[in-house]
């Protein structure tokens, strides 16, 4: 099967060097199913779209060096794996890894679909949010739990929108040392 | 399906104005084709320089013809390596690296032989041999450099590291041939680390220079 589909990629990859419109179609479009095959679960999933689009790219790029007389998939694997490790150096050299943008954190989707296993987790965070005073408690959950804006959010609690912001921010903060002791 | 209708979008677009392209020539041709022009170059500067009075001396001496085999050897072998690294997965002929680097270690070893046995007189200063032997390296540093960006290579810090061992190895024959100093010092300084500086700073931009 494997060998049927390196066949079948090797003549569609001579049609498309030779001007085959429909034949380089037809290969990018299985390399794409290919290429997110073998990088799901190799890099963040939300990166997966862009590289598989810098694989494409690349395999645009290359495909003159690509010789019928030899087997496609090794050309093609290759070029998956180049793409991957790049992606890989400047994530790590960012540390993209290591940070979250508190923006980014989507406490309504974490917080509206429990784990079984998460349900003392998140009756823990109930329960430090109700220690918190009433206006900041209600400013947190309206912005990170119910995902409403902050402009909204302080239209409806008359504070303007940077002590809205920062309320949020160090309850969210507090919340954490709460949850770490 | 969001992402599925994206791709297909996204390939589409570069299909439309898809025209076909042409196969990259044989990487082993090519090799041997660069190997040619780049000794045309030291044969052709050789005049300029002057060959070495001794020449008929040093062509029977078997450490002379032994060094400058060897480093023949480095030349080629690094060449197809750079030509063949051109391609994604090097037409699956990784070990053909291993060839250049071998022999690079030999010599290394011969040398450090030598100025263990012989002495090394290290003095540094400048020497008309550093500039004939950028002279020797240039036309093939450029042609090398030329032909690689022609391709994709997957390993631009191992193509950068081959490039240099064949364009040192043009320039040290080149030297060999028109410098008649045999100390090994001599030879570390002048004709071997001038090299090293370009190689390294070779290797250096390699990203930027083989990118794609």
């Amino acid at each position: 099967m494997a060998s049927n589909a390196s066949d079948t990629w090797n003549h569609l990859a001579s049609a498309a060097q030779a001007g085959d419109k429909k034949a380089y179609e037809s290969l990018l479009k299985q390399i794409s199913v290919y290429a997110r095959h073998v990088l799901s679960g190799r890099v963040p999933s939300e990166a997966l779209d862009d590289i598989v689009q810098d694989v494409l790219i690349s395999v645009h790029k290359s495909l003159h060096t690509f010789r019928a007389d030899r087997a496609f998939k090794p050309w093609l694997f290759a070029i998956i794996n180049f793409r991957r490790l790049d992606f890989l150096r400047a994530h790590y050299a960012d540390h993209k890894d290591r940070h979250v943008p508190l923006e980014d954190v989507d406490f309504a989707t974490i917080l509206d679909t429990p784990e079984p296993s998460d349900h003392v987790e998140l009756k823990d965070v109930q329960t430090a949010l109700n220690q918190f005073p009433e206006g900041q408690r209600r400013i947190f959950e309206r912005i990170k739990v119910e995902g409403h804006s902050i402009r909204d959010v302080a239209k409806e609690v008359g504070m303007n929108e940077s002590a809205v912001k920062v309320s949020a921010h160090r309850t969210l903060h507090k919340l954490k040392k709460m949850l770490s002791q | 399906m969001t992402h599925e209708k994206d791709i297909n979008a996204f390939i589409e677009g570069i299909c439309q104005t898809y025209q076909g392209v042409k196969p990259l020539n044989c990487s082993v041709r090519c090799s041997w084709l660069t190997a040619l022009i780049s000794a045309g170059w030291v044969a052709l500067m050789l005049p300029f320089y002057g060959v070495r009075y001794d020449w008929a001396e040093a062509i029977t001496n078997p450490v002379f013809l032994l060094e400058t085999g060897g480093v023949l050897f480095i030349w080629v072998t690094a060449l197809m390596a750079a030509s063949l690294l051109r391609v994604p997965d090097m037409g699956g002929q990784r070990f053909l690296l291993s060839l250049p680097l071998l022999m690079m270690g030999v010599i290394a070893l011969w040398v450090l032989y030598r100025s263990l046995t012989e002495g090394m007189d290290l003095e540094f200063s400048w020497h008309h041999c550093c500039e004939n032997g950028i002279v020797f390296g240039a036309v093939p540093l450029l042609l090398l450099t030329y032909l690689s960006r022609m391709g994709t290579t997957t390993h631009p810090y191992l193509m950068a590291l081959m490039n240099s061992l064949a364009v040192g190895s043009a320039g040290w024959v080149g030297l060999r041939l028109t410098c008649p100093m045999e100390d090994v010092g001599h030879g570390f300084i002048y004709h071997f680390l001038p090299f090293v500086m370009i190689g390294s700073l070779f290797v250096l931009l390699a990203r930027r220079l083989f990118r794609w």
